[in-house]
C-alpha cells in the first residue's frame, strides 16, 4: 500500500522548505543551501553537516531523489528533485499551512490591513 | 572550482568524522565540494567575522548531526550492514553515561559535594588563568605584536629615555627597525574647545611614523609627515570617540580646524576606535613632537620614549646587533661624557612582563587548590566505592567482564568532572569579576580580560582531567580485587578493606601537606605587604588629603594669573577648620617616574644625574608631608617670576652633584638653564619599594611661566579629613565656579593603590590557603569518622573493660595526629623547596622565614587536633552494649 502523504504531516519546517526548493528547480547541494538562506525560502543559513544529514532522512523517507543532469560545471555533482510522493506530502503540508493562516487571519493577528 | 586552504579543508575532514561511516561514503564528497564553494563565497576575502561565523555554523552542525547519527535510531535499516547505524563504543559510552547518571541520582548528596567541591578548585583556576591569559598569553592588540620593540637608552648608572639626536641618528641609520618617538613627559592635557565649551583632553606627543608602526587605522584623512616633526606644527589627529562625541562624527572634520589651548590646529586624520595607544592609553588627540635638531634634540636631554617594529623577516638578534654598532658608531661621532647605547626590549616583555611573577605565583597557587579538592573527592569517591563494592561483585559474578566495570567507573568519575567543570566555569566568571573589582590596578592597562574560548577550552581540559584522576584510583582498586569473594558477604561500616583504608589515609596526609605549603606561601606573601606597607617613603601620609585642580588654559593663560590663583587657592584652604598645611605639586610621591629631565653640577659637567626628577611645588608642599629640610631654606617670597632661579635639591641629588661638600650656594643646569641652590631636603621615594631619586624642586611661581602645569595639591588636617572635602570644593568654587576638584582622595590610599599588585596577590593566595586547610580539615574528621564508626565494636570492648572516656577520646586524636604530623613533615620539606619560587614576589623578606614556617605549622597541627575532637567525641557516646549488639 502506498503511504499516506497525511502521515508526513505537519511537516518540519526546514523539510517543507527544502521540497518547496526543489520543487521549483532540481538543486545541487550548496546550490540549495543558498536558496535556503533566502528570505523567501525561510532565511536559514546551514552548514554542509545539516544540509546533507536532513536530505538523507527525506530520501530515506522518500520525498526526494537524486536525479540526472547535466552539469558542465562539475559533473560529478548531485542534483536533487522532490519525488511525486514529495510532491503530494509537499501540497498536503501547504493545505495545512494554509488553513492555520486563514485562522490567523480571521483572528487579525498579523494587524488590520495586513494580509498574505 | 577554487578551493579552500590546506588546512581549513584538513578540519572540515576531520569534523566529517563525526558523522557515521555509512553517513560518510554516501555524502562525503558532495560535503566537501560544499566547503569548498561555500569558503570561496562565503569566506575568502571576507574578513575574520566571516570566517568565525562560518566555522561556528560548520562545527555546530557537524556535532549535532553527528550525534545524532550516532545515538539515535537506526535510519537506514538492513542498508548498510549495521542495522542502527551506530558505532558500537559510542552505544557502551551512552550506556554507561546514563548508568553512571542515575547512579549518581541515587545518592543526591554525595553528588552535590562532590560537584561542588570540583567547582571550587575549577573555578579558582579558570579565573585565574583567564587573567594569565589576557595578559600573559594572548597577544597585544597589534597587527604581528611580536615585531614591536621598546628601545632605551643605557648608560652606566641609569636606563630610560633618550635624547632627541640619538632617536634622529638611529631613525636615519637603523635599516632593521622602523622608530617612532613619544614624548610622553610634557602636560598630557589641553583644552580643546568646541563651540564655545572648553573639555580638557588627553594628548600625546608622537613622531610621525607613530602610527605605521602601531599600524593603526587612520579610516579618514592621514597620519602625520616628517616635515610636521616641528614645534609650530599646526596639525593633529584625533582619535574616533572624540571625533564622535566633541566633532559630530563629521567626515568634514577632517580638514578642519580646532581650538586647542587656544591655538588653531587642522585635523589631518581620525584613528579607529580599535587602537589602544601602548604606553598611556585612553588619548585622544595626538600632536607632532618637535624632532628639529637643536637644543631640544641634542645628545644630553634624555626625553623621549622610543617604540619601534622590526622590518620583515628580521630576527631581534640581528636589530639588536645593528643597534649595537650604531651606539658605537654614536660614541665616536658624538663623543659624549659618559658612554651610552641604545637596547631593545620586546615591547610585550616590556608592557607585561613586570606581572609575570604575579600572575605565575597565582596559577601555582590555583593548581595546588585544585590538587587538593582532587584529592578531597577522590577520598569521597573511594569511600563510596567501598559501599557498592559488593554492587560489583554481583555485576561481576552476572557477566560483565572487569574492563567493563572498570570503564563504567571511569565515565562516573568522568561525569563528575564534567559537571564540576561546568559549574567551575560558571564559578570561575563569578571569580574572575570579583578579582577584577577588587584590584583593577593590578593588571597591565593594555589588556582586556576575556572569558571565552580559550578559557572554555582549558576549563575543559581541567574536567576532563580530574575526572579521569577520580576514577584511576578506585578503578585501580578494582582491577586487583576478588570481586568474587565479597557476593554475600556482610561487610562492616561500608566494607572498606585495610588497603582501601590506607590509599584515603595517605589521601588525607598529601591534603594536609599541599594545605600546609599554600597556608606557608599565604604567609610569606602577607608578611611580605605588611613590609612594604610600612616602608618608609619619606613623607608622613597620615591626615592629609590630595586632589587635583586644572585650570584651563584658555582661560588662565597668563602664569602670573595661574600663581595668583594658587595663592589665593591655598589661603582659603588654610582657612578651614582643621587645617594645618596646604600645598602642592607636580607629581605625588611614591608614584612613579615623571620629568627626569636630569641635572648636572655647573661647576662639574661630569657630576651628573640623567634621570634627575623635576617638580614643582607651591605652598607648603614640604611642611604638609612633613618632608625634612636638612640644610639651607625653603621657598619664600623672594623666588618670585623675576627672581634669578633657584632650587631645592634632594639630599641624594645633593650627594651625587656636590660631594665634597655642602650643595648650598652651587649651581646646577637643568635643562640647560642654571639655577641656584638654597635648600636640601630629605630623600621622597619614588616608588612604593621606597628607592629614592634624585631630585630637583621648583618654585611654581618661577616655572609656571614653563608651562600651564597641573598640581596635586595636599592638605594637611588635624584629626579626621570627613568634610575638608566639601569645605575644599565651596572654597574652590568661590574662586572659579566653573572649575572641578578632580580626585579627592586620602593621600594613604593614593600611596597604598601602587602596592595593588602585592595586595591582590597574597590576598588571593591566602583565600586559596584558607579554602585548602579547610578542606584538610574536612578530610581529616572525614576519615577519623569513618573510623570511628567502623570501630564501635572496638571502642565498645575497651569501654567494657574499663577504658575510660579520656582514654578513648585520647585513642582517636592520637590517630588524627599522626596523620597530621606526616602531613606536616611533609609540607613542611615541600615548602621549603617550593617557596624559593616566592622570591621575585617577596619584599624585604627570606622565602624560608621560620617565624611564617613555624606559624604555619603550628596552625595546621591545631587543625588535626580540632578536626579529630568531633570523632572523639562521638567516640566516647558508643555504649559498648549497643556496639556488641551490632557486632
Amino acid at each position: 500500500m502506498s503511504p499516506d502523504p497525511s502521515d508526513l504531516l505537519p511537516m518540519k519546517p526546514l523539510e517543507f522548505s527544502i521540497l518547496t526548493a526543489l520543487i521549483e528547480c532540481e538543486l545541487y547541494g550548496y546550490a540549495l543551501a543558498k536558496r535556503l538562506a533566502e528570505d523567501s525560502f525561510g532565511g536559514l543559513r546551514l552548514a554542509p553537516g545539516n544540509l546533507y544529514h536532513v536530505l538523507d532522512r527525506m530520501i530515506t523517507s522518500g520525498l526526494v531523489e537524486t536525479v540526472e543532469k547535466e552539469d558542465p560545471e562539475d559533473p560529478r555533482r548531485k542534483w536533487y528533485g522532490p519525488t511525486s510522493f514529495g510532491r503530494e506530502v509537499a501540497a498536503a503540508e501547504a493545505r495545512r499551512l494554509r488553513r492555520v493562516l486563514h485562522t490567523a487571519e480571521r483572528l487579525e493577528i498579523l494587524g488590520r490591513g495586513e494580509s498574505s | 572550482m577554487k578551493h579552500a586552504p590546506g588546512p581549513a579543508e584538513r578540519l572540515f575532514r576531520a569534523l566529517m568524522r563525526l558523522h557515521t561511516r555509512a553517513f560518510r561514503d554516501r555524502y562525503e564528497e558532495e560535503m566537501l565540494r560544499f566547503f569548498h564553494q561555500a569558503w570561496h563565497e562565503e569566506v575568502e576575502g571576507r574578513g575574520l567575522a566571516a570566517a568565525l561565523g562560518f566555522w561556528t555554523r560548520t562545527f555546530a552542525g557537524a556535532i549535532r548531526t553527528g550525534f545524532a547519527q550516532r545515538l539515535g535510531p537506526g535510519r537506514r535499516s538492513g542498508r548498510d550492514g549495521d542495522p542502527a547505524g551506530r558505532d558500537p563504543w559510542v552505544t557502551d559510552l551512552v550506556r554507561d553515561a546514563r548508568y553512571g547518571a542515575r547512579s549518581l541520582r541515587r545518592r543526591p548528596g554525595f553528588a552535590v559535594v562532590t560537584i561542588l567541591t570540583l567547582a571550587l578548585g575549577i573555578g579558582a583556576n579558570a579565573a585565574v588563568f583567564s587573567v594569565l591569559h589576557s595578559v600573559l598569553l594572548a597577544p597585544l592588540p597589534y597587527d604581528e605584536p611580536d615585531q614591536l620593540v621598546r628601545m632605551y637608552w643605557e648608560e652606566p648608572s641609569e636606563t630610560g629615555v633618550m635624547p632627541g639626536a640619538a632617536f634622529l641618528d638611529f631613525r636615519q641609520n637603523l635599516e632593521s627597525i622602523l622608530l617612532t618617538a613619544i614624548y610622553n613627559y610634557r602636560e598630557t592635557g589641553a583644552d580643546l574647545v568646541v563651540e564655545g565649551q572648553p573639555t580638557r583632553v588627553r594628548t600625546l606627543f608622537v613622531s610621525a611614523d607613530y602610527f605605521d608602526v602601531l599600524r593603526a587605522e587612520i579610516p579618514i584623512g592621514r597620519s602625520f609627515l616628517r616635515a610636521e616633526e616641528r614645534e609650530d606644527a599646526r596639525v593633529a589627529i584625533v582619535s574616533e570617540q572624540l571625533w564622535r562625541s566633541a566633532l559630530g562624527g563629521n567626515r568634514q572634520a577632517v580638514g578642519g580646524m580646532v581650538s586647542l589651548d587656544e591655538e588653531r590646529y587642522e585635523v589631518v586624520g581620525i584613528v579607529a576606535a580599535t587602537f589602544e595607544d601602548p604606553v598611556e592609553g585612553d588619548i585622544d588627540i595626538w600632536l607632532p613632537e618637535n624632532l628639529q635638531p637643536g637644543p631640544t634634540n641634542d645628545w644630553e636631554n634624555d626625553r623621549l620614549t622610543v617604540l619601534g617594529r622590526l622590518a620583515p623577516s628580521v630576527p631581534m638578534e640581528r636589530a639588536r646587533s645593528e643597534v649595537a654598532a650604531r651606539s658605537r658608531a654614536q660614541m665616536e661621532e658624538h663623543p659624549r661624557s659618559s658612554e651610552a647605547r641604545g637596547v631593545l626590549v620586546p615591547l610585550r616583555e616590556d608592557l607585561l612582563g613586570s606581572a609575570r611573577p604575579m600572575l605565575m605565583t597565582l596559577m601555582g597557587a590555583a593548581m595546588l587548590l585544585l590538587i587538593i579538592t582532587c584529592v578531597n573527592v577522590t577520598s569521597l569517591v573511594l569511600a563510596r566505592g567501598a559501599a557498592r563494592s559488593s554492587e560489583f561483585a554481583i555485576r561481576s559474578a552476572l557477566g560483565s567482564g572487569r574492563g567493563r566495570l572498570v570503564r563504567q567507573l571511569l565515565v562516573e568519575s568522568l561525569l563528575l568532572g564534567v559537571a564540576g567543570g561546568a559549574a567551575g566555569l560558571i564559578a570561575g566568571a563569578a571569580i574572575q569579576e570579583t578579582l577584577v573589582a577588587t584590584a583593577p590596578a593590578a593588571l597591565p592597562s593594555v589588556t582586556t580580560l576575556g572569558y571565552g574560548g580559550p578559557v572554555a577550552l582549558f576549563a575543559g581540559a581541567l574536567a576532563l582531567l580530574v575526572g579521569l584522576a577520580l576514577g584511576v584510583v578506585p578503578a585501580w582498586q578494582l582491577m586487583h580485587t576478588g570481586l568474587a569473594s565479597r557476593v554475600g558477604r556482610e561487610t562492616r561500616g561500608g566494607g572498606e578493606r585495610v588497603d582501601q583504608q590506607r590509599v584515603r589515609k595517605t589521601l588525607v596526609v598529601a591534603q594536609v601537606s599541599l594545605a600546609l605549603v599554600l597556608l606557608i606561601g599565604a604567609g610569606l606573601l602577607l608578611a611580605s605587604l605588611q613590609q612594604l606597607r610600612s616602608v618608609d617613603l619619606g613623607v608622613d601620609a597620615t591626615d592629609v588629603m590630595t586632589f587635583q585642580v586644572h585650570l584651563p588654559t584658555a582661560r588662565y593663560e597668563d602664569p602670573e594669573g595661574r600663581v595668583r590663583f594658587h595663592e589665593m587657592l591655598h589661603e582659603r584652604l588654610a582657612s578651614l577648620p582643621g587645617v594645618q598645611a596646604v600645598g602642592a605639586a607636580s607629581r605625588l610621591p611614591a608614584t612613579g617616574s615623571y620629568h627626569p629631565w636630569g641635572a648636572q653640577a655647573a661647576s662639574e659637567p661630569g657630576r651628573r644625574s640623567n634621570q634627575a626628577q623635576q617638580r614643582v611645588v607651591q605652598g607648603d608642599w614640604f611642611e604638609a608631608l612633613d618632608i625634612g629640610l636638612l640644610e639651607g631654606r625653603l621657598f619664600g617670597p623672594q623666588e618670585g617670576p623675576e627672581d634669578p632661579r633657584r632650587v631645592v635639591v634632594s639630599a641624594s641629588l645633593a650627594r651625587r652633584l656636590f660631594p665634597d661638600g655642602s650643595a648650598i650656594g652651587q649651581r646646577i643646569v637643568v635643562f640647560g638653564d642654571p639655577m641656584e641652590v638654597i635648600g636640601v631636603v630629605g630623600d621622597v621615594a619614588l616608588t612604593p619599594r621606597g628607592e629614592a631619586a634624585p631630585t630637583v624642586y621648583h618654585a611654581h611661581e618661577q616655572f609656571a611661566g614653563n608651562r600651564n602645569w597641573p598640581l596635586f595639591q595636599v592638605v594637611e588636617v588635624e584629626g579626621p579629613t570627613d568634610g575638608l572635602i566639601e569645605g575644599a570644593r565651596a572654597e574652590l568654587g568661590a574662586l572659579d565656579a566653573s572649575l572641578v576638584l578632580v580626585e579627592p582622595h586620602p593621600l594613604d590610599a593614593v600611596l597604598g593603590r601602587e602596592i595593588s599588585r602585592d595586595r591582590f596577590t597574597s590576598l588571593l593566595v591566602s583565600a586559596f590557603a584558607v579554602l585548602a586547610v579547610v578542606l584538610a580539615g574536612l578530610g581529616i574528621y572525614g576519615i577519623l569518622a569513618y573510623d570511628v564508626s567502623r570501630s564501635r565494636r572496638e571502642i565498645g570492648v575497651r569501654m567494657a573493660l574499663g577504658a575510660g572516656a579520656a582514654e578513648v577520646k585520647r585513642m582517636v586524636i592520637l590517630r588524627g595526629l599522626r596523620l597530621t604530623s606526616l602531613g606536616v613533615l611533609l609540607g613542611f620539606a615541600a615548602a621549603l623547596g617550593a617557596s624559593r619560587f616566592l622570591e621575585a614576589l617577596l619584599f624585604r623578606m627570606s622565602a624560608t622565614d621560620p617565624w611564617i614556617f613555624g606559624i604555619a605549622t603550628g596552625a595546621v597541627a591545631l587543625l588535626g587536633l580540632v578536626a579529630s575532637w568531633l570523632p572523639a567525641r562521638r567516640a566516647t557516646a558508643v555504649e559498648p552494649a549497643e556496639a556488641f549488639r551490632g557486632a
